[in-house]
């Protein structure tokens, strides 16, 4: 078997099977700890509760105006890479074919030269946001191989990814391949970093909203 | 009651007599009982983003990035990755997280309790919705469980834990309130084994 | 042709062969250039390929042909404008062919024989077929011998060999799932002589005649890829001179045979065109003489001139799909069952886990002394 073969087969299920172990068992295992019922009188109406937690998920998709000039910009380079790296991963016809071959769905994508374009200032984007990390005091203080490794491995697949596509370094199949095996690091990564927040981020929340809601507070 | 000075003496000696392994132990134990699925999912949920660093008074005075408010909980954040995490049992086989030591602890109570007035902006503005104020308060129960909060608050809390309330009075606690019941015409439940709210 | 060959060294040069069938000096450098300049070489090889070819005595070419089905020859033979591909026969003196030849049985064999020991050390051999080992050779036999002993004895002499097709090049069809002949490439079964894969299933005929006559003319191998294709035809995917490129670029896709997208020309990728990972020169010198070929005549390709093609991969489910299933199948297989085992098996372990976490905490328990209660 050649490598581009091992990379889209074996390597790729077993990526998948890791993945999707790996994110059940994380999350089913801090979920089952003890919820400690809060015994306090809530504040606000049961609507209020379940509301505040749905409008939480929008209000803190950007900071409120008191806090907008310190934190605006580098929020702002947050959202735009993660902007550049959706619009690539599903946007883009091949990748649209491999996921409807494992989820049975297809949509319409954007022009493959779009979507070279997309990479590459997603790529400018990933390199500035390594250099605020690095220079930042704050996040350099934070950062630990939890940060460094999982920019790493969402960097290996968009080099690779444009660099199958510019024919740079190697035959094509090869980069093919290089890219394709990276994102099976990258599937058996996910569950033990930070990339978790995927799932985390709106129940964290809703959650938190709702929990701030029926103490009468609005968040 | 008698000696609630004697009793608050007794309580005290214990935690300044510790060794820094037990206050390190005492805190870990602290944590891990306050820990529940909420606090976990916010400890999981960091990306470590900096932004709560930015709504924080005192970072903002002083520019000292450890003032960043989830930084304040960082051994607590370390001891729920090694002792109560789902991957727990492998952060302890490969070795991948070290354990909180004493001197960090010392460290921290000037974080946890000199730097934050648990204003809660930290909490509105982390776009992953932790509620970082929420684990602030986690972990100074901890600290306290260690004997390393200020005195003024450790003696408070003692007195709390022991007798029912903070501060020292003349008659014991328990007969005030019968007596505060006997003059309003309520009745006060004593003792009652299906309550869920003890006071 | 082969007749008249069989007596060996007083074999007339290229030149007067042509003169006999009526292709004048001029003809043939017109040829030679028109080959050169096919295999990008400098415009003053044509002329001198010309002379070095006319004066020179014709070279023996032996043709094995072992476990194929004859559309290599067929490819050769059959070409669009006989009177330029046949020219390699006046060039070459083709010795042996068992397709091609009149004779047959025991003279067609000694006619080889003696061929092979009057130009030891000079003789091209080129083979097509794969050569299967199964059964100690049984499953190709010809007069008596098993392919894989003709094979080694005939290799013995050879100044080179080329590989035409796929089956010989890789193993080809016979080499496929499950493989019940024991099948291999020339490449596995000999290794101390030069050898050049001219691929494809079938390859191109100037593909074919390209690299037969720059060899014969310069008695160099040309440089090769890292399967030991010629590069000047191996050099490029079909992808990247495809002239439905530009659609690809666009999105523009055709999602099914005949469709609107099909009809207008777009890119077939969606529809199993394994373009991108196929090095070929198809979409360049196309087939029949530049009449077209399989993606313009709306058929994605299916990546003929690769190791293994037949094993990648249906043939109508796009390269990016996951495919960990066997061959042929359109998707991969059993995808909910292998995601249900998964989060199964991670709902145990996060129990597991929660369950030993919350037993750490009651045993942790503080009492009210602030030492934990128990041990």
């Amino acid at each position: 078997m050649d490598l581009l073969g091992f990379a889209r087969g074996p390597a790729l299920k077993v990526a998948l099977v890791i993945f999707i172990l790996g994110v059940v068992w994380r999350i089913v295992g801090f979920a089952l700890l003890r919820i400690r019922r809060d015994l306090n009188k809530p504040r606000a109406s049961v609507f209020k509760f379940l509301t505040g937690g749905v409008i939480a998920v929008g209000t803190r998709s950007w900071p409120h105006p008191e806090f907008i000039a310190r934190t605006g910009p580098g929020e702002a380079l947050g959202y735009s890479y993660h902007l550049g790296l959706f619009a690539v991963v599903l946007l883009f016809t091949p990748h649209i074919i491999f996921l409807g071959s494992l989820f049975g769905i297809i949509w319409p994508g954007l022009p493959s030269s779009v979507i070279t374009v997309i990479s590459v200032l997603t790529l400018t984007l990933f390199l500035a946001v390594l250099f605020r990390r690095v220079t930042n005091p704050v996040m350099r203080m934070l950062s630990n191989f939890d940060d460094y490794f999982s920019w790493f491995i969402t960097m290996a697949v968009l080099v690779t990814g444009l660099a199958a596509t510019a024919h740079v370094g190697a035959r094509y199949e090869t980069l093919l391949a290089w890219h394709i095996l990276s994102v099976d690091v990258l599937l058996i990564w996910f569950p033990f970093g930070k990339l978790m927040h995927a799932f985390y981020i709106f129940p964290s929340r809703a959650i938190n909203g709702a929990v701030l809601a029926r103490k009468g507070a609005t968040s | 009651m008698s000696d609630t000075a004697g009793a608050l003496v007794a309580n005290l000696a214990p935690a300044q007599a510790r060794t820094p392994e037990a206050r390190v132990a005492g805190a870990m134990k602290g944590f891990v009982q306050e820990v529940g699925a909420l606090s976990a999912f916010r400890l999981e949920s960091c990306i470590h983003c900096g932004i709560c660093a930015d709504a924080c008074h005192f970072y903002i005075a002083t520019e000292d990035p450890q003032y960043t408010p989830i930084w304040k909980v960082e051994p607590f954040k370390q001891a729920y990755k090694r002792e109560a995490s789902p991957f727990a049992p492998l952060f302890k086989l490969f070795g991948l997280k070290r354990e909180v030591t004493a001197d960090q602890l010392e460290h921290w109570q000037h974080l946890l309790f000199d730097s934050c007035n648990m204003c809660g902006r930290c909490s509105l503005i982390c776009p992953m919705g932790i509620d970082v104020a929420a684990l602030i308060e986690q972990a100074r129960h901890a600290m306290f469980d260690a004997g390393l909060a200020p005195k003024e608050l450790y003696q408070k809390a003692a007195h709390q834990r022991d007798t029912g309330q903070p501060e020292p009075s003349a008659e014991p606690y328990l007969d005030q309130l019968l007596g505060i019941g006997k003059r309003f015409g309520v009745d006060i439940p004593l003792d009652n084994p299906e309550a869920e709210i003890m006071l | 042709m082969a007749q008249t060959k069989a007596q060996g060294n007083e074999a007339s040069t290229v030149g007067e062969m042509l003169l006999k069938h009526g292709i004048s000096r001029r003809g043939f450098i017109q040829y030679c250039t028109a080959v050169a300049s096919a295999m990008a070489l400098p415009p003053w090889m044509g002329p001198a390929m010309a002379e070095q070819l006319r004066n020179a005595p014709r070279p023996s070419v032996i043709y094995l042909s072992f476990q194929e089905c004859t559309g290599c020859l067929e490819s050769l033979t059959r070409s669009f404008t006989p009177s330029i591909e046949s020219l390699i026969f006046n060039v070459i003196s083709l010795d042996y062919s068992d397709t091609l030849m009149a004779a047959a049985g025991d003279a067609a064999e000694a006619a080889r024989d003696k061929a092979m020991k009057d130009n030891f050390g000079k003789y091209v051999l080129v083979v097509d077929g794969s050569i299967p080992t199964g059964a100690g050779g049984a499953y190709c036999t010809a007069g008596g011998r098993s392919a894989v002993d003709t094979l080694r004895e005939a290799a013995k002499g050879a100044a080179a060999i080329v590989c035409v097709g796929t089956c010989s090049s890789f193993g080809g069809i016979p080499f496929a799932d499950p493989n019940p002949t024991g099948a291999w490439p020339v490449t596995a079964i000999i290794g101390d002589k030069p050898i050049i894969n001219v691929s494809g299933c079938p390859p191109i005929p100037e593909v074919i005649t390209g690299t037969l006559l720059q060899f014969v003319s310069t008695g160099r191998v040309p440089d090769l890829d890292e399967h030991r294709r010629p590069k000047v035809f191996f050099g490029n995917t079909i992808h990247d001179r495809c002239y439905r490129r530009p659609f690809y670029d666009q999105g523009k896709f055709a999602k099914s045979f005949d469709d609107e997208g099909a009809r207008n020309g777009w890119c077939l990728y969606e529809l199993g065109c394994k373009g991108p990972t196929t090095y070929n020169a198809c979409a360049t010198l196309k087939w029949n003489g530049g009449v077209s070929f399989p993606i313009e005549s709306g058929h994605g390709c299916l990546g003929c001139s690769e190791p293994n093609f037949w094993d990648k991969g249906s043939f109508y489910s796009a390269l990016s799909t996951a495919s960990w299933g066997k061959a042929g199948e359109t998707a991969p297989p059993r995808v909910l069952e292998i995601a249900g085992a998964a989060a199964a098996a991670g709902a145990v372990l996060g129990v597991a886990a929660a369950g030993v976490s919350r037993l750490h905490q009651r045993r942790s328990e503080l009492g009210p002394d602030n030492e934990p209660k128990g041990s």
